[in-house]
């Protein structure tokens, strides 16, 4: 009997979530699909990416073309498809880069204290209070466009709010028995630092990098239209955002259908972040 | 609170003042250019070396001798009445034009052409080496160019040239003759008026700059006095408008009376608009795809065979008259067509499976190289056309758009595979084209645009060599042409297109008047109905 | 003296030397961070792959001209004395020379910077505007079709690119229905005759009497702006809602509905004065961020200030430019961090962390 009622319970404690927020399940669904064609890319875009026929240069939309074609007359639709990789490759190194950073600057400065914690956060406020795109720009701008150097770019101005809230949170277990349990033990330095704070301060920063995704979305994309992401002629929607520009009074539809992409995706990420956060404040509605 | 609605209606009423927007006409008298000016460096004519100063120089300078307006291919005299070159041919003596003045008011002297001459070649700024080409160093210079009397100068070189090239040379902008007595008051730190003249002129053409605020305006003013004439109109604005897209729009929308610069889609969306014409002037810019043969990593680049092959791989046709429609014509030797001695053979044509034939015998394989090209339209698309055309035949190409001066310091290193890039030639002689591309003699010689191919080619060096100092036109222009075919043949070069220049004008402006090289623009007949 | 001026002379006394204290706290956190922007600069021109030698002598000067040009530029002294070098100039006031016009990077700025200023003060005043506006119609009816319309709202102001929003802008109000003027400031007709005196093109055309040049600088400053603010009404409009949100439930405004206060005297003279430090800080940061947008923004409207001006040398990988431009960014950005959290502290001690 109770095996049968835990069962359901169980799945609706998983999907629960989405139920209890709308915004975060749009939201879901929106990014889920966006990564499902991006993996996809190759079953499910109409035409190689990279085709060039100059016979059909800036045509409109048609039956073969779907949302027409570009100024080398590729395919604007499977550009779309494959323009959505570059763009979650930045942000997942972005990811990867950023909180590991600002996390273990966080738990040192927490773990230590004293002098540590003071030179290393003083050192956090300070890149905080840089304006974090321009540094991102001028950083790309001397080591040259290109997808990692995009990515390094970001990750290098973005990490301080990690830092700040691994400190806090290592502060708070600073003092905590279970801590006190493991120095007995004779664990200290950075094996309690990756082996006991770590798992502690982990699931918030993962949190953090989901409110996080749709503005790492939007520069990244801006990296691109200023021509400072990926190199040609891979398709990135910044990049074809940039392309449609010279002749966005006339063709505006080159211009328009990747700037739309940018704002569906970063909208998935935004409606994720809003639901989260209806999740843990009740008040934020 | 209060304050912010206060505000808040008063912006509402902005907006609403705003939307009732006016249909603007440019005004009578002045010409309003819409271009790009953030490559202005300097405005002075022995520092400027970047599209929009040459654009001016003609306008606000005059030389001993210019290229008229009226047959930009013949040279006339223009500060110079007349002159006479000497028997040994060593020096051409100048009778200036009595009377003329410069647009301060003070008269054109012996003493102005010396000091104008003396002044770029100690400024040694980017532009000196065409003077150079004279022989003429900060030491000889002075000893040169002498004043004969009141009325004539004399100008000699150094450099075993002929005269007609020699003449050439000094039409070019760095020859231009500039005011000594009006600069004199401008000097700072011994820069000869460098640093105040950047931003002004002291020429006596048929304008003078009134205003330059970088990256915004430049307003030329009429100068009635010119030994050139009057010119029609009052003033000219050349305004900065960066954007392609937005040029368009002014032109269309009657904002400015002539825009420079549109891109292939633009022209082809003006096109048959009332008011508008599209003047087509040949250009003497070529583009030119540039392989790095002393690639060490890179061995393939300096294989002949990989030369022959490249000839083939690329879509001149498609560039020439699709991705690049009506901006470019098919153009194979590195002379540009209205140039004297040009020749305008195309023995090649896009044709991958012939590439691939030649590159199978030769016994190439997966050759791959990273292009490097500067980052300004049209070279990134360029760039991505090539990589496709390659491609098909089997050659796989990287594109690395760069910040052109980054992509003149690799060329220079030799630090690259290959590049696609365009070169104008510097003066009005063959000479100007062949000492760069036929003209690389090892690493001891000259660092050409074929040294920085890692070309040495000692006969087609020497061939070069004779024409400079041969002073017989016909024979002259028998060397060129064999030159010409010998490089278009085999060389690391593959010259591929020659520009057009596309200029939209209003239908009210009459007598606009442009020439093959970036410098032949004259304003001076210019005038509006 | 009596007892009670004592009393109010060491309070003031102590209010000075918090003053103090704050004013110390704020030049120190300036400090750093304008030493650290000064290093990372300093750091990226040394990262540069960029021949500055070929920049100034061009690409075909003979190997005697390069050599002179780059022992006039000094680039043979050690990494040290270089950055103190580099770091002196700059606090003097000198930002060097761009590489591609030659012109002093200092006065580039000085002339760029009021058209940014403009344009981003213009964008706060109507993203202040609207946003707290719009934060009290969603605050007062939570959950109600109002609260919904601002919600969806405000994330299209975080998930739209602006580049992009000012592009269709451009092609709708301007290319399209006429609405709006055209990229740049001014038309041309109005451009030279306009008499720069603060550089801020609305003041300076209306102190120039010529009703027609004012509403044209309206009528150019009006689209970018709009696409500036639409971002920071998002941000206020989201603060704003939570903070009323927040308010609503407290005992001070249940008293005040409780004594018959109207609605609109509930938010005006009750909640507003309690949560204006909240609003002040979102519109502070707004600003800051405001002024990062304007890269994007001044690039797609040719808006002639400090954002297109380093699109245009991040182009040219002019490094004198870029690091100018990104310092003179940087130190407003720096500074209006700094005043934000003195600014709050006084008003609202509850905040400073």
């Amino acid at each position: 009997m109770s095996v049968v009622v835990i069962q359901p319970r169980r799945h609706t404690r998983l999907l629960a979530p989405f139920r209890r927020s709308p915004s975060l399940a749009a939201g879901s669904l929106i990014a889920g699909f966006v990564i499902a064609a991006a993996i996809l890319a190759p079953v499910i875009a109409p035409s190689d990416p990279n085709a060039q026929d100059m016979a059909i240069r800036l045509a409109p939309a048609t039956l073969s073309h779907w949302l027409g074609t570009d100024g080398f007359g590729r395919d604007i639709l499977s550009r779309l498809i494959y323009g959505a990789r570059p763009t979650l490759a930045i942000i997942s190194l972005v990811a990867l880069l950023m909180a590991p950073l600002g996390i273990t600057i966080g738990m040192v400065a927490g773990y230590y204290g004293g002098f540590v914690d003071r030179v290393l956060m003083r050192f956090t406020d300070m890149v905080m209070s840089f304006p974090r795109l321009i540094l991102a720009f001028a950083f790309v701008a001397v080591l040259g466009p290109g997808l990692i150097n995009a990515a390094l770019a970001l990750a290098l101005t973005s990490w301080p709010p990690y830092a700040r809230q691994a400190r806090v949170e290592t502060q708070a277990v600073r003092r905590s028995d279970f801590l006190a349990a493991a120095e007995m033990l004779g664990i200290r330095g950075p094996r309690l630092i990756f082996g006991h704070i770590l798992p502690i301060v982990t699931p918030l920063a993962i949190v953090r990098i989901a409110l996080d995704l749709a503005g790492m979305v939007l520069i990244a994309a801006g990296l691109g239209f200023l021509g400072l992401g990926v190199l040609p002629p891979t398709a990135e929607w910044g990049k074809m955002v940039a392309d449609g520009t010279p002749v966005i009074f006339d063709q505006w539809w080159v211009a328009a259908s990747p700037g739309l992409a940018i704002l569906v995706l970063s909208l998935g990420f935004n409606l994720i972040a809003d639901g989260m956060r209806d999740l843990m404040d009740p008040r934020h509605g | 609170m209060k304050s912010h609605l206060l505000l808040s209606t008063a912006f509402a009423g902005l907006l609403a003042l705003a939307v009732s927007s006016v249909q603007a006409a440019t005004p009578p008298g002045v010409l309003v250019v819409a271009q790009s000016i953030d490559d202005v460096v300097s405005f002075d004519p022995a520092e400027g070396y970047e599209l929009t100063p040459f654009q001016i120089f003609n306008n606000v300078y005059n030389r001993l001798v210019d290229s008229s307006a009226a047959d930009p291919m013949k040279l006339v005299g223009a500060l110079a009445d007349s002159w006479e070159v000497a028997a040994d041919g060593k020096s051409v003596t100048f009778k200036l034009k009595a009377g003329a003045k410069f647009a301060s008011g003070n008269p054109v002297r012996p003493e102005d052409v010396v000091y104008s001459f003396v002044r770029a070649v100690k400024l040694a700024k980017t532009p000196v080496f065409i003077l150079q080409e004279l022989g003429w160093k900060p030491e000889n210079v002075e000893g040169l160019v002498t004043k004969v009397d009141d009325s004539h100068v004399k100008v000699g070189w150094a450099n075993d040239v002929g005269s007609s090239f020699a003449i050439a040379i000094l039409a070019a902008p760095i020859a231009s003759i500039v005011d000594e007595k009006l600069l004199a008051g401008h000097i700072a730190n011994n820069d000869f008026g460098n640093a105040w003249l950047k931003t002004a002129s002291a020429g006596s053409g048929q304008f003078s700059i009134a205003k330059y605020v970088p990256h915004e305006t430049l307003l030329l003013s009429a100068n009635p006095s010119s030994p050139a004439g009057a010119p029609k109109l009052k003033s000219i604005i050349v305004k900065n408008v960066a954007d392609a897209a937005a040029r368009r729009l002014l032109i269309e929308q009657g904002d400015a009376d002539l825009a420079r610069d549109l891109g292939v889609d633009q022209i082809a969306s003006l096109a048959g608009k009332s008011g508008i014409v599209i003047k087509e002037t040949p250009s003497a810019q070529q583009d030119y795809a540039l392989f790095n043969a002393a690639s060490k990593t890179n061995p393939a680049l300096g294989n002949p065979a990989f030369w022959e092959a490249a000839r083939y791989l690329v879509d001149y046709d498609g560039l020439a008259n699709k991705l690049l429609k009506g901006q470019y014509t098919v153009h194979q030797t590195f002379l540009p067509v209205g140039f004297p001695g040009a020749i305008d053979d195309k023995p090649f044509s896009y044709d991958p499976a012939k590439a691939k034939e030649i590159l199978a015998k030769a016994g190439l394989k997966d050759v791959k190289f990273k292009l490097s090209v500067s980052n300004q339209p049209p070279f990134p698309d360029i760039a991505q056309a090539l990589q496709a055309s390659f491609a098909a035949g089997g050659v796989a190409v990287e594109v690395d758009p760069i910040v052109a001066s980054d992509l003149y310091g690799r060329l220079r290193s030799r630090n690259y595979d290959a590049s696609f890039l365009y070169w104008f030639p510097d003066y009005f002689d063959a000479n100007t084209n062949a000492s760069a591309f036929a003209f690389g003699t090892g690493d001891d010689g000259p660092h050409t645009v074929a040294w920085r191919a890692g070309w040495t080619a000692p006969e087609i060096s020497a061939k070069t060599h004779s024409a400079v100092v041969e002073q017989d036109p016909t024979k002259r222009t028998a060397i060129y042409v064999e030159l010409q075919k010998s490089v278009a043949a085999s060389s690391p070069f593959v010259f591929a297109l020659q520009g057009k220049d596309q200029t939209v004008l209003s239908d009210k402006v009459k007598g606009y008047v442009q020439g093959i090289t970036p410098d032949q623009v004259y304003y001076g007949g210019v005038e509006k109905q | 003296m009596t007892s009670a001026d004592s009393a109010a002379n060491s309070h003031y006394r102590s209010r000075a030397v918090a003053a103090g204290f704050v004013l110390a706290r704020w030049l120190g956190s300036m400090a750093i961070g304008i030493a650290g922007l000064i290093f990372v600069t300093f750091l990226f021109t040394h990262l540069s792959s960029i021949d500055p030698v070929i920049r100034v002598v061009g690409d075909k000067a003979s190997p005697e001209t390069y050599a002179a040009a780059k022992a006039a530029l000094g680039l043979d002294q050690p990494f040290v004395v270089q950055f103190v070098d580099y770091a002196l100039k700059i606090l003097s006031g000198d930002l060097g020379t761009t590489w591609s016009t030659g012109q002093p990077v200092l006065s580039d700025l000085t002339r760029a910077f009021p058209a940014t200023f403009e344009l981003a003060t213009v964008a706060i005043i109507i993203g202040a505007i609207a946003g707290v506006g719009l934060g009290i119609l969603a605050g007062l009816w939570p959950g109600g079709w109002r609260d919904m319309a601002v919600r969806l709202l405000s994330l299209m102001g975080y998930s739209v690119p602006i580049f992009w929003l000012g592009l269709l802008a451009l092609l709708f109000f301007y290319a399209r229905l006429h609405w709006f003027g055209g990229p740049g400031r001014q038309d041309v007709l109005y451009e030279l005759a306009t008499e720069h005196v603060t550089g801020l093109m609305l003041i300076d055309t209306w102190l120039s009497g010529d009703a027609d040049a004012f509403r044209d600088a309206v009528s150019h400053i009006a689209l970018p702006a709009l696409v500036l603010a639409f971002y920071s009404t998002a941000g206020i409009a989201r603060l704003t809602r939570a903070a009323i949100l927040e308010e609503l439930h407290k005992e001070y405004v249940i008293t005040a509905r409780a004594k018959g206060a109207s609605q609109f005297r509930v938010v005006f003279r009750h909640i507003l004065p309690n949560i204006r430090a909240a609003i002040i800080t979102v519109i502070a940061l707004s600003y800051a961020v405001l002024l990062e947008g304007a890269v994007f923004t001044e690039t797609v409207f040719a808006w002639p200030g400090i954002g297109r001006y380093l699109t245009i040398s991040l182009f040219a990988s002019d490094m004198p430019a870029i690091l100018g431009g990104t310092l003179v960014i940087g130190v407003c950005f720096v500074t209006l961090n700094a005043l934000t959290d003195v600014v709050v502290g006084r008003l609202d001690p509850r905040i400073n962390p």
